[in-house]
């Protein structure tokens, strides 16, 4: 039986206004959960950039007492516990530099790797670690940052935990000094957004054909239109020696205010390319490096390290090795470069070691250059200086 | 799947309904339920949809066996075979490793340095809950409460019937028979508003309570050694709402499933926390638990017909096992234990506690079940008894995160729980009216929101 007209036009305003009260209070849920768990003003748009980061005359940095999520900073904008500008005088401050691995992302809260760091040094006399690391910050980054803002808390020590495959981007890094914080917001705030979207997005556990369907779409629309010599055929040698002129600026800056810099070659999950696990990892970067290929990527990532250690040789640097502990542990990673708590844990006790060592050393007057897993012993605790 | 997820709201759930009432025939339907069933636990792990069809297969041949044969020990044959074939199952996947840890346990105990292999058996999800579907089947087939089917995929829906495969309720056989057998032509629009409303209901009551408690509960408890007297009290009366919400919410989501699918599933929850004593309680809580183990475990013990001291013989046994059913774990064996203990204590003095005043009567029951579930939550005894002295023995230490907002939801809940209807009351009298469409809407659109962050498996998946 065909309904009349009138009893579906019904219909559909009923189904319209059902979907329309749905979307409303999907939305309104989201923004009393923000405000219920997270403090977040109902009627704000919050975003990672625009409630996290600031660029003012000190250049870009964390804003103070910024909060997105569970993510929170003190008032200099570092995430971790409140510090005094400059440090007690019995105080050994260590300042840790990095993008989002060393900032924290996949961990449980205070699990990241400065704080676990913080943590593990506390029974070793008077330490006291500073997270300064912002998601996205490469190398060059870090130069303006430490330089405008960082610098200014007086570390005697400052960890660099550097993410080398950010030079394999299109384009490469900004110039050391031509760097700020560009996502910064501007000054009309952020654009209104659905929160419950974002949510849902970030939730959304897809099977994984459709996850590879669309990383394969992803990629391909990074290359699409681009020429073949665009792509890289071996691992680009400009690219490493950018990244190692970055590195000399940035030690060479850290040198220059006083303060020690103390290197870190960079664990991935993938330390081979035989396993078909290793080269999904990846596969998956390859959206933010879509020049590479998965080889190249991987080969990039351990020429780059094995400069890192080359470097620190030079310039009586002392490098902590964690790749030699990490690299390949599958479960201590969320992803290719991410950490979980075990893997934080690893990379803290890592750099621990390596601290009590170099301190340790200083106090008596040596010189150690590099610390790193030793072959004979279990990758995940044990370390040793050579 | 879970049924908090959107892979399932969006996608499994309305394609398996929109082609289950496009399909016409009962027969059809039921190819279809089944197949759903297997896809819909298979999502998990593909491995284990072998040994359900296994033991599906296993039980559907004794239900022939009992149609074919006539001799006592032929349908014997068709009880024993089948039962402990599905008995070997569940107790190869679900306590082999605990009785190797168990001896292991013991031989050390008494000084003996025994090597045991660690087993390591991952638990097939939901076997608990389908080896019981299959038993009862058996079992009622065996005492002629039922006329097995011959017709396999009615079967086979039955027991993989996706609304209560993993987590019940445990449903019989018998009371569904009659909506199988006429599935070819279920009445899609009787049913629906029901469907729906239990199954908002029962979203809400997981996602928006369980869930937000457990925001709460979970992280306090994972360092209970560090909570205070109030810390410890709260993450218990926190967990004791949780495990409600939780899993009535799941069990009135299966209900609100079945009528989308033209199958009446019985109530599993009667508002346990409005118990007036320990048997008021287990007539309330999980009754599709309770009524099974009452009618093919314990009255066939004996029931209370042999005497006071068999009776008492008979409730602990009973417990003892509903106990062990929940987890391979002498925590659970103890949390079944305790509930018998109560039981036989209640029956020895049943006539003055009747004495009682109705709130005192309330209170000590709401007491002793709290307790009860220190036992069902702790890990081991050694974390039991930390709880246990910190909730009744004053202890300095922290509270827990996020507490006033935590607050709100425990009143909420409490307040639903003790003094509200329970999902059947709230339909006793059920008529769809228009305006109920922008009130579920409503509470579905905060229920998405809620999932959006994150929301977490129904606790009695692990049983």
């Amino acid at each position: 039986m065909i309904k009349p007209i009138g009893k579906r036009i019904q219909q559909g305003f009923y189904a319209l206004a059902i979907a329309a009260i749905i979307v409303v209070a999907a939305e309104t849920g989201t923004r009393l959960e923000d405000w219920l768990y997270f403090g977040e003003d109902f009627w704000a748009n919050p975003t990672f950039d625009g409630n996290m980061l600031v660029r003012d005359t000190n250049g870009g940095h964390g804003k103070p007492h910024g909060r997105y999520k569970r993510w929170k900073l003190n008032s200099f904008g570092f995430r971790g516990p409140e510090i005094e500008r400059d440090p007690a005088p019995d105080t050994t401050r260590i300042l840790v530099l990095g993008a989002s691995e060393t900032f924290g992302v996949d961990e449980s809260d205070n699990k990241e790797f400065p704080a676990q760091l913080g943590t593990l040094l506390r029974g070793e006399g008077k330490f006291e670690v500073v997270n300064g690391a912002l998601p996205g910050m490469g190398i060059s980054g870090m130069v303006s940052y430490w330089e405008n803002w960082a610098s200014k808390f007086r570390p005697a020590a400052v960890v660099i935990y550097p993410n080398a495959l950010f030079y394999l981007c299109d384009p490469p890094p900004k110039r050391p000094h031509a760097v700020s914080l560009s996502t910064a917001p501007g000054p009309t705030g952020n654009p209104p957004q659905s929160r419950f979207i974002a949510q849902f997005r970030d939730t959304l556990n897809l099977p994984g054909w459709l996850k590879e369907w669309r990383l394969e779409r992803k990629i391909a629309d990074r290359r699409a239109d681009k020429p073949a010599e665009w792509h890289f055929r071996s691992v680009p040698q400009e690219r490493l020696e950018m990244f190692a002129s970055d590195l000399e600026l940035l030690t060479a800056s850290i040198r220059r205010a006083g303060a020690e810099p103390i290197l870190s070659t960079q664990a991935i999950r993938a330390d081979t390319f035989e396993s078909p696990a290793n080269r999904a990892d990846l596969r998956a970067w390859l959206v933010n490096v879509p020049q590479a290929d998965e080889r190249i990527a991987l080969r990039f990532s351990q020429q780059a390290n094995t400069k890192i250690i080359e470097f620190g040789r030079k310039r009586r640097i002392f490098v902590v090795d964690v790749a030699a502990c990490l690299s390949g542990d599958r479960d201590a990673f969320s992803d290719l470069v991410h950490f979980r708590d075990r893997g934080a844990e690893t990379v803290a006790r890592a750099v621990a070691a390596g601290i009590q060592r170099k301190f340790r050393a200083a106090a008596q007057n040596r010189v150690v250059s590099q610390s790193k897993c030793s072959a004979e012993t279990p990758k995940k605790t044990q370390f040793e200086s050579r | 799947m879970l049924f908090n997820s959107y892979i399932f709201l969006f996608c499994f759930l309305p394609i398996t309904y929109i082609v289950f009432w496009l399909l016409r025939s009962a027969r059809a339907r039921y190819v279809w339920l089944a197949v759903t069933g297997y896809i819909f636990y298979g999502y998990w792990d593909p491995r284990f949809c072998l040994l359900m069809g296994f033991s599906t297969l296993v039980s559907y041949l004794a239900g022939l066996g009992f149609l074919k044969y006539k001799s006592r020990n032929g349908r014997l044959a068709c009880l024993i075979v089948p039962i402990a074939v599905d008995l070997a199952l569940l107790g190869f996947f679900k306590y082999a490793d605990f009785t190797v840890n168990s001896f292991k346990e013991l031989f050390t105990l008494i000084g003996w340095h025994v090597s045991l292999p660690a087993l390591n058996i991952i638990l097939p999800i939901g076997i608990s809950f389908y080896t019981f579907h299959t038993i009862t089947y058996i079992v009622d087939g065996y005492r002629g409460a039922i006329r097995p089917t011959k017709n396999f995929f009615e079967f086979a829906a039955y027991v993989s019937l996706f609304s209560q495969l993993v987590a019940g309720p445990i449903v019989r056989f018998r009371q569904i028979e009659e909506d199988l057998e006429s599935l070819g032509s279920a009445d899609r629009y009787r049913w629906l508003p029901l469907g729906i409303s239990f199954f908002i209901i029962g979203l809400v009551e997981k996602v928006v309570i369980a869930d937000h408690l457990a925001l709460f509960v979970d992280p306090a408890l994972a360092k209970y050694d560090s909570l205070s007297t109030l810390g410890v009290w709260l993450a218990m009366l926190g967990y004791t709402f949780q495990l409600y919400f939780d899993f009535a919410g799941y069990s009135d989501m299966a209900i609100g499933l079945g009528y989308l699918f033209g199958l009446r599933i019985p109530q599993n929850f009667n508002s346990p926390y409005k118990a007036l004593d320990p048997g008021d309680f287990w007539r309330r809580w999980h009754i599709s638990l309770s009524t099974c183990l009452r009618d093919y475990l314990y009255i066939p013990l004996g029931g209370n017909r042999h005497g006071e001291w068999k009776l008492y013989r008979n409730l602990m046994i009973t417990m003892l096992l509903g106990g062990l059913w929940h987890g391979a774990s002498w925590t659970f064996v103890f949390w079944g234990f305790y509930h018998g203990a109560l039981l036989a204590l209640h029956h020895r003095c049943r006539e003055a506690w009747a004495q009682l005043p109705k709130f005192v009567r309330w209170s000590c029951t709401f007491l002793l079940v709290v307790i009860g579930w220190v036992f069902f939550r702790a890990s081991d005894f050694g974390m039991a008894a930390q709880l246990l002295h910190a909730m009744f023995l004053p202890t300095v230490g922290v509270v827990g995160e996020n507490a006033v907002v935590f607050l709100c939801f425990l009143v909420f809940a409490a307040g639903w729980a003790i003094l509200g209807p329970n999902a059947s009351e709230w339909h006793s009298d059920f008529t769809w009216k228009p305006v109920y469409g922008f009130r579920y809407a409503c509470l579905f659109g905060l229920c998405l929101a809620v999932i959006a962050r994150g929301s977490s498996p129904f606790l009695y998946f692990q049983f």
